[in-house]
């Protein structure tokens, strides 16, 4: 049985009609043009050779270093040799570490032979298994008098895992292992034929460090000129004191940076960047403004050929910020979370519980947290690390709830929501209906809803002119997004958001139960 | 192949319980030199067989394993430096011992080493490698070393000790007489032995050194064949006087008077004048310049000429000679004749006079 429609709610129904075509059609309208204006800023190169399209691999890096023989050889080590040599390990354990994780064992006699190639080739066979070696201390031990075989000890900080079916992270074993490598003169160079682990020294106990007491009201920080990417090339040491001082001013008490791979890794680079991380660290300190560093950003891999690179950037960042009184704790990774599904969850839990384990043997006194994404991740290794971080982008009904959920996983660990924030642009007044005022209302509650963190983190200080495309992509709509996270406007004007900021910390406190 | 888990050190490993552990497998899993494995994995029959240590990680605990390597199955032998010589530096002879699973063998292990007229000595291994040094002896030739343990032998390893190059100073044996000129000349060596009366192997190189009396030089290389060294030099416009000497690894000869005979010629040159048509000149042909050695002063030899006119006026030339002759055009008139002539060549200064054009002696 129909019921007969009233000829008014006929009218009404074509107007409803009518206006959701409309929108509909502008909505198509606006998502094709931003699709097209993204493709069309895309740069497209056309190229003649592979090799042309292709970045120089920076030389692998040593990750050797050496002691004295325990006794005399009767061949010394020339520095020549020992440069081959520590090259042929840290070659030849990427090498297996790559295999392990791909199963291709074509390369593997370029840096075995005899009976660890042997060994290695049966090692790949197990493909849900994986060890990296990350970093060696190596001792010769014997020197053929006509140099074509050395056998050196190494005191190997060695990473084992295992992955199952769903590549969950099944087994993880971080181990100094003592062993014992023979390595022979080929016709092509020297080649790591027999390999023996005769023990397993013990770690040492790691003190669970905390961070510095205190709630923490913090904004994370770019210059306004040179974010992402261009933070530590470009680094001006009067324009950071500058924006320091502002954000003193605005009433945080910590900041939060992030310290890319290359700029501390690549030689060239390497002393100005930590010499700028150091003055920036005092800079800080002189503002009475902790520090939250956050390392590794824009890692672009997860592969276990690249860790043991990783372990050489920890030990050139870590022991700068361990010297730095004002270090509240180190984020050892921003939203890794966010990589899950690209490099398997199992893979990037892996990393991180490496890193936080070689970072633990390089700076102890330290407290490490890791920035993910979403607040349920934060049961992932919620047991190892000193500090649970997570960011607040969620809806902020539930920011309440997350907060709470994230507490009980801490398990008494400090917990620090260490990105919130609100974009001011208003794209379409519809879809994206932001501005400055809107800003300031949805940082304001979300801080109220987060009543009880240890502390809270504002992305960002600055609107930005230029986003780095690598960072958030080439999208127009999440550039314009990205641009106007700030705290302070292009034109260098303070945003209302600046205005709750200054409250905030009497926003978290006056409600903390 | 031996398992053993109560070796003494085991203290010095760790025991991490897998019971609260962060990240610890439903099943036993196990660790060693190349890497993780699942017990059940196929793999782990072979890898059970490798020496060292390994940690078994099962769900009530992990516990250390240290698997001992078997006995000696295979022996490789490598003996250096490459250049042994004479009564020089020793070498090293090392032994490489691995069990059936390419383990090295137990420390202590004895082996006996054999090196050339050596005595025998027994080594223990240390780290799978038992080594002994080797004095090459002050006889050269060729020796060999082996390796022994238990009831296994390395393949033998050949290896030369070479005479002590660097302990010879060369000499070169005295010209009996000049040298014949426009010839291969030989400078010989006496037999090339060391110190302890070796003789140099084949093949090294030495370089002599013939410095003339024009101040100009001749270097010479030669090799070693049967324990001497021969060089040829052709004796072809070189001064009478020189010496030589002959330089072997950074030790040189005492110089050597090196004498080179006068070529002789055979008979006189003759010598024609030709009125050219086009010119107020004639045309002067001397030649052939034959030699006692059967052929012509060779081309490019130099050749300087003097005329004297009738009346007493002289010209100049010189040259070189082409096919045994040289040419030249002079501004002399029929007048000028009679004409004569002083010719200089390496063979000698001869005078000559052409009566008219046309001939002339």
């Amino acid at each position: 049985m129909t019921r007969p429609v009233p000829r008014d709610n006929r009218a009404l129904a074509r107007i409803a009609l009518s206006v959701g075509l409309a929108l509909l059609l502008l909505t198509v309208s606006a998502i094709s043009a931003a699709t097209l204006l993204a493709k069309a800023s895309e740069r497209s190169v056309t190229y003649r050779f592979f090799d042309e399209a292709l970045s120089d691999l920076p030389e692998t890096p040593s990750a050797v270093v050496w002691d004295a023989p325990a006794r005399r050889l009767g061949r010394p080590l020339t520095d020549a040799d020992r440069d081959q040599l520590g090259r042929t390990m840290t070659m030849g354990w990427q090498a297996l570490a790559s295999t392990l994780a791909t199963g291709v064992t074509t390369y593997l006699p370029d840096h075995f032979s005899g009976v660890a190639l042997e060994r290695s080739e049966l090692a790949a066979q197990d493909r849900d298994a994986r060890m990296v070696v990350l970093h060696s201390r190596l001792s010769p031990v014997y020197h053929h008098r006509d140099g074509s075989i050395v056998q050196l000890r190494s005191e190997a900080l060695t990473v084992r895992f295992l992955l199952d079916d769903a590549g969950q992270l099944d087994e993880f074993r971080l181990t100094q292992d003592q062993t014992l490598t023979l390595l022979m003169k080929e016709t092509k160079g020297w080649r790591l034929f027999g390999h023996v682990r005769n023990a397993v020294k013990a770690l040492p106990p790691i003190a669970p460090a905390a961070p510095k007491p205190g709630l923490l009201v913090g904004i994370n920080y770019y210059p306004s000129a040179s974010p992402w990417i261009r933070f530590w090339p470009d680094f001006d040491a009067d324009i950071v004191a500058r924006d320091l001082s502002t954000i003193k001013g605005m009433g945080a008490t910590s900041i939060r940076i992030f310290l890319q791979r290359a700029p501390f890794l690549d030689p060239a680079t390497r002393g100005k960047a930590v010499g700028d991380l150091i003055t920036l660290l005092q800079l800080a300190a002189d503002r009475d403004l902790t520090v939250i560093p956050t390392l590794f950003d824009m890692k672009p891999s997860y592969e276990p050929a690249t860790w043991a690179t990783d372990v050489l950037y920890l030990q050139t960042v870590l022991p700068p910020l361990a010297a730095a009184p004002n270090v509240a704790f180190v984020d050892l990774k921003n939203e890794p979370d966010i990589d899950f599904e690209r490099a398997g969850s199992g893979t990037v839990e892996a990393w991180l519980r490496t890193m936080l384990g070689a970072a633990q043997l390089i700076a102890p006194d330290l407290p490490y947290t890791v920035g993910w994404a979403r607040a349920a991740s934060a049961p992932v290794m919620s047991d190892a690390l000193n500090v649970i971080s997570y960011h607040d982008y969620q809806d902020i009904d539930g920011s309440r709830d997350r907060l709470a959920a994230v507490r009980l996983i801490a398990a008494g660990k400090p917990v620090y929501v260490t990105e919130i924030g609100s974009s001011s642009w208003s794209g379409l007044p519809m879809a994206l209906p932001g501005s400055n005022t809107a800003q300031a209302t949805e940082v304001e509650n979300r801080l109220t809803a987060l009543r009880g963190a240890d502390g809270v983190f504002v992305w960002t200080l600055h609107d930005f002119p230029q986003v780095d495309v690598k960072a958030v992509g080439r999208s127009p709509w999440v550039k314009r997004l990205q641009s106007n996270f700030g705290l302070i406007a292009a034109d260098g004007t303070e945003k209302p958001i600046a205005a709750v900021l200054r409250r905030a910390k009497t926003l978290l406190m006056e409600t903390t139960p | 192949m031996t398992r053993n888990s109560d070796v003494p050190c085991l203290a010095v490993f760790t025991f991490l319980g897998c019971l609260g552990a962060p990240v610890c497998a439903a099943t036993e899993s196990v660790t060693d030199a190349f890497g993780i494995f699942r017990s059940a994995s196929p793999t782990e029959p072979l890898r059970a067989n490798w020496a060292g240590l390994r940690e078994v990680l099962a769900p009530m605990g992990a516990r250390a394993e240290t698997i001992a390597p078997g006995p000696v199955e295979t022996i490789l032998l490598q003996l250096g430096g490459k250049s042994l010589s004479a009564g020089g530096p020793p070498a090293e002879s090392a032994a490489l011992l691995f069990d059936a699973a390419g383990n090295s063998v137990a420390d202590d292990t004895p082996v006996a080493l054999t090196a050339g007229t050596t005595d025998p000595r027994v080594v223990a291994t240390q780290n799978g490698i038992a080594s002994r040094l080797i004095s090459p002896g002050r006889a050269a030739g060729l020796f060999h070393a082996g390796a022994a343990s238990g009831n296994r032998q390395g393949p033998r390893a050949e290896y030369q000790i070479v005479s002590n190059v660097t302990s010879i100073t060369p000499q070169i044996i005295p010209q009996t007489e000049p040298a014949l000129p426009e010839t291969m000349t030989t400078l010989a060596l006496p037999m090339l032995l060391d110190r302890d009366g070796n003789a140099v192997e084949d093949g090294i190189g030495l370089t002599l050194l013939a410095t003339h009396a024009d101040g100009s030089y001749s270097l010479v290389p030669a090799v070693t064949t049967g324990g001497r060294a021969e060089a040829r030099i052709l004796t072809r416009n070189l001064p009478q006087q020189g010496a030589v000497t002959a330089a072997l690894t950074g030790h040189r000869s005492g110089a050597q008077p090196f004498r080179v005979a006068m070529l002789q010629p055979v008979g006189l040159p003759e010598v024609v004048a030709r009125a050219l048509d086009d010119a107020v000149a004639h045309e002067i042909r001397i030649g052939p310049f034959l030699t006692q050695a059967g052929h012509l002063l060779n081309d490019g030899a130099d050749i300087a000429v003097t005329l004297t006119t009738s009346s007493g006026r002289q010209l100049r030339t010189d040259g070189w000679l082409a096919d045994g002759m040289f040419r030249t055009v002079q501004p002399i008139v029929r007048d000028d004749f009679p004409l004569d002539l002083t010719v200089t060549t390496s063979l000698g200064t001869v005078s000559l006079t052409v009566a008219q054009p046309g001939a002339g002696r």
